[in-house]
């Protein structure tokens, strides 16, 4: 057990919910989450078909742990093809949702086809309708949910939903369950508004069952202890993922004004001392930390903007609390965009949540308008008044409701960075893979990071490997290929459980799998986790070539690869690529051209996918 | 001699205020020694010394100086 | 010595580990629907108050059974809900006035916190210490004395 067995298939054009047995054979390749999602899309659709086209599926998917007390076990995955890449999308979220979709008897939803009129899915365990979103079109995250809570008369209800970045095609728009959760990357809002899907509401009541509870419980007893002590546990309980802001820039790899920098001035008025001590009006920005289902870490910020600042003076429907910093949103909205007004930031990633936006991509985009707009590509008339210049608070949190609203200069910020200056004229400044923006992690600092962006299956991204430790302590490429593929392989294989990457510095595969195998039936190792995780990943690769990605979209932009790094801990350097790429495919047994060979795809059992 | 220490993370409250801005170390003593003097020794998995990183491999050699500014952090991924 | 479950909302992150507990010692599956102790999420989830029977000693819900399927646990003080006897007719449900006691679709029963006859899984699943089972008679010291804290005299 530990999967429900049953999945859910609504035909937005036909208007049909079907339910359907779980392909256990291929669950028992892929787990669950991201690699079986991968499986059930590489199935239902053809990879070259555009994005924002009813072909396109929308999987929402949990794994075999989800719902049950393994710590973290609240995660959920949205699988689709990115509008914002062309590749295959896989964004990850925690909260109440996907539990809540395991609750009512699915271990995956999949949406194909589109609906002429907006709607938005209810799903009340066996009782799956389409309900007519009319009176919800048009409206935020935040009073789409509150809306549905208020209309089935059920707090408890879980929602996702879109905001009218969603509706209108941001390319960055994400999918926001339980007000400040979101699958955020590459664009899975815009998917589900291109099909006229505005929310899944859902309730659950059937239970999960495991196969041997008691020794289950011994299991997670164990593992929950063991992830207790772990010191990194501690520190994001504590300071969340903030704290790695001064890690980045004392290592000096924080990006910072379009990436042209990699230290920031201002650090020290938005690290995780500056969020927990009062300002001088006596406001305290943090609150208090808050758990996702079933998560002993408790990672979540909770935060409040002051009052009497200029973002929300005027607006009382700003003063309540809600989704904190973290490093990335920190790093989308301070250093990238040379902004230090950690109230200003705040509320932009209020606006992220409210809309339905990746604060990563929004930042970056913004980072690379501002660059435009400080060489003068750009002028005041078009950026409707507002001087772009890197440091502008007021531009930060006025041009992200603007694109949240879909309205004047955020019309051009919903392309992305990659359009954004392809259209402007300066492609040169888009920091981003395959169409995605980086993360908060120069890669000429970080030559793994760098390697793990280029090779990202969903586009630049710093949850699809994990280098950090080798990267930290060597700035050379010496085995970052090796650490690359390996970490992969893990965390495809992580994701594909259904848990939540923070466990990773406390629990190894072996962890996970002594979990899986008291849950499910059959035999769970670590070698089998990781043979999973590597065939997800060629799966993912597959699926991207043939969409029409090639080994030239394994590739870093010009500044990463052609100028120096100005200081810190690895001045002078830049990304070497070249060094580290031939040797990462040769330890992927793919051809010199990056294309996965017969053996690899033979061992696998992904002979069928060949291209 | 005395080094300030920069104690980030879940670190930060681990030592007395006065005790943070000048820590005794021995003269020419190492900045491995300096980490291992500490109660919370385990905990501590990055440090830079002035701004620079000095990875744990480095840290033996890396002798502090008198009013070196010593950042320590405990295990960390980003999110 | 008596022993209750102390609440501390202060403490919880909403977590739901102890749901989860719950569901599974009285289902023998993984169900908040079916937990007897829930968790409410206020603002934004800046509160999460867990919440369950709190085996009131005059019990409004063992008042109103008419078939007197409320019986009391002598050694824990759980007021005790007998599937047996229980006709599933929610008198009960409409007498607590704290919610505390509802009706369970699937067994056409009513549910209730049992304390789980002296080991509370709800307890002994917090992480956080949100939730403990405790000696009854110091069930209001601690805020005591985090209040005692906050006054400024006697130093």
């Amino acid at each position: 057990m530990g999967w429900q067995k049953k999945i859910l298939r609504v035909d937005l054009t036909a208007g049909t919910c079907v339910a359907e047995p779980l392909n256990m054979d291929w669950a028992n390749q892929y787990v669950g989450a991201r690699g079986l999602a991968t499986r059930y899309l590489m199935e239902g659709m053809d990879p070259a078909a555009d994005a924002l086209s009813p072909e396109n599926n929308l999987i929402f998917a949990n794994g075999p742990l989800g719902g049950t007390m393994a710590s973290t076990s609240g995660r959920y995955v949205v699988v689709t093809k990115g509008p914002l890449t062309g590749a295959v999308a896989c964004s990850n979220s925690g909260g109440k949702f996907g539990a809540e979709l395991k609750f009512a008897g699915y271990d995956l939803l999949i949406v194909t086809g589109k609906s002429e009129e907006p709607v938005y899915l209810l799903i009340e365990d066996d009782d799956v309708s389409i309900k007519s979103a009319a009176h919800l079109w048009g409206k935020t995250v935040w009073k789409t949910e509150e809306t549905l809570k208020a209309q089935h008369h059920s707090e408890d209800m879980k929602v996702a939903s879109i905001g009218v970045a969603g509706e209108q095609g941001v390319y960055y728009a994400c999918i926001v369950n339980d007000l400040h959760r979101a699958a955020g990357r590459s664009g899975v809002g815009a998917v589900m508004g291109s099909k006229g899907l505005k929310a899944i509401a859902v309730r659950g009541s059937r239970g999960i069952r495991v196969d041997d509870p008691k020794r289950f419980m011994q299991v997670v007893k164990e593992k929950n202890a063991k992830l207790w002590i772990d010191p990194s546990r501690k520190g994001l309980t504590k300071t969340g993922t903030l704290a790695m802001i001064d890690v980045m820039q004392s290592f000096g790899g924080l990006p910072t004004n379009n990436f042209k920098d990699v230290q920031f001035d201002g650090v020290g008025k938005i690290n995780h001392k500056a969020v927990t001590t009062k300002d001088r009006n006596g406001h305290q920005n943090l609150i208090t930390n808050k758990a996702c289902f079933g998560c002993t870490i408790a990672c979540g910020r909770i935060a409040h903007v002051d009052k009497d600042h200029f973002t929300v003076s005027n607006r009382k429907e700003y003063w309540h609390a809600s989704g904190g910093l973290e490093y990335e949103t920190a790093f989308a909205f301070g250093p990238v965009v040379g902004v230090d007004d950690v109230n200003a930031l705040t509320f932009a990633n209020y606006l992220m949540n409210e809309h339905g936006m990746d604060p990563i991509s929004f930042g970056v985009t913004l980072a690379a308008a501002m660059e435009l707009y400080e060489m003068g590509v750009l002028t005041l008339e078009q950026t409707d008044g507002i001087p772009l210049t890197f440091g502008n608070a007021e531009a930060l949190t006025v041009m992200a409701e603007k694109t949240g609203k879909f309205e004047g200069f955020g019309q051009e910020l919903a392309l992305g960075s990659k359009r954004l200056c392809e259209k402007y004229g300066h492609p040169e400044l888009a920091m981003v893979v395959k169409g995605q923006e980086f993360a908060g992690y120069d890669s000429r600092a970080m030559q793994g990071m760098g390697l793990g962006y280029a090779t990202g299956n969903r586009g630049a991204c710093h949850l699809r490997h994990d280098t950090f430790t080798q990267d930290f302590e060597d700035i050379g490429t010496t085995g970052k290929a090796e650490a690359c593929k390996t970490s992969q392989d893990d965390v495809s294989a992580i994701d594909s459980v259904g848990i939540c990457l923070f466990t990773a510095s406390a629990w190894d595969l072996g962890d996970l799998a002594d979990q899986l195998d008291a849950a499910c039936e059959g035999e769970w190792t670590a070698e089998r986790l990781r043979e999973s995780g590597e065939r997800t990943w060629n799966l993912e690769r597959l699926f991207n070539m043939k969409a029409g990605l090639t080994m030239a979209d394994d590739t870093l932009p010009p500044r990463m690869l052609n100028d120096p790094v100005k200081t810190g801990t690895a001045k002078g350097n830049v990304n070497e690529l070249d060094v580290m790429l031939p040797e990462y495919y040769s330890l992927r047994e793919w051809s010199e051209s990056g294309v996965p060979t017969d053996a690899v795809l033979k061992r696998l059992d992904l002979g069928a996918f060949s291209l | 001699m005395k080094v300030k220490l920069d104690l980030s993370g879940e670190l930060d409250d681990q030592l007395p205020d006065s005790a943070v801005q000048a820590w005794a170390t021995p003269d020419g003593g190492s900045l491995a020694q300096l980490v291992s003097s500490l109660p919370f020794a385990d905990r501590v998995a990055l440090t830079s010394v002035n701004g620079v990183m000095v990875p744990p491999d480095k840290r033996n050699a890396y002798i502090l100086n008198d009013g070196d500014e010593v950042m320590m952090l405990p295990p960390i991924k980003g999110g | 010595m008596f022993k209750s479950l102390h609440i501390d909302p202060d403490k919880c992150t909403g977590c739901l580990q102890c749901e989860l507990a719950c569901s599974l010692e009285h289902t023998g599956e993984f169900n908040p629907a079916r937990s007897r102790i829930r968790i409410f999420e206020f603002e934004h989830g800046l509160r999460n108050v867990p919440y369950t029977c709190t085996q009131c000693d005059e019990a409004w819900c063992m008042q109103a059974c008419p078939v007197s399927a409320i019986d009391i646990d002598t050694s824990t003080g759980a007021k005790d809900v007998a599937e047996s006897v229980c006709v599933g007719c929610k008198a009960c449900v409409s007498a607590c006035p704290f919610g505390t006691i509802n009706f369970n679709p699937d067994s056409g029963k009513v549910d209730k916190c049992d304390l789980c006859g002296g080991d509370p899984k709800c307890a002994e699943a917090c992480p956080t210490d949100a939730i403990i089972y405790g000696d009854a008679d110091w069930s209001g010291l601690d805020k005591m004395r985090r209040s005692a804290a906050m006054t400024q005299i006697g130093r």
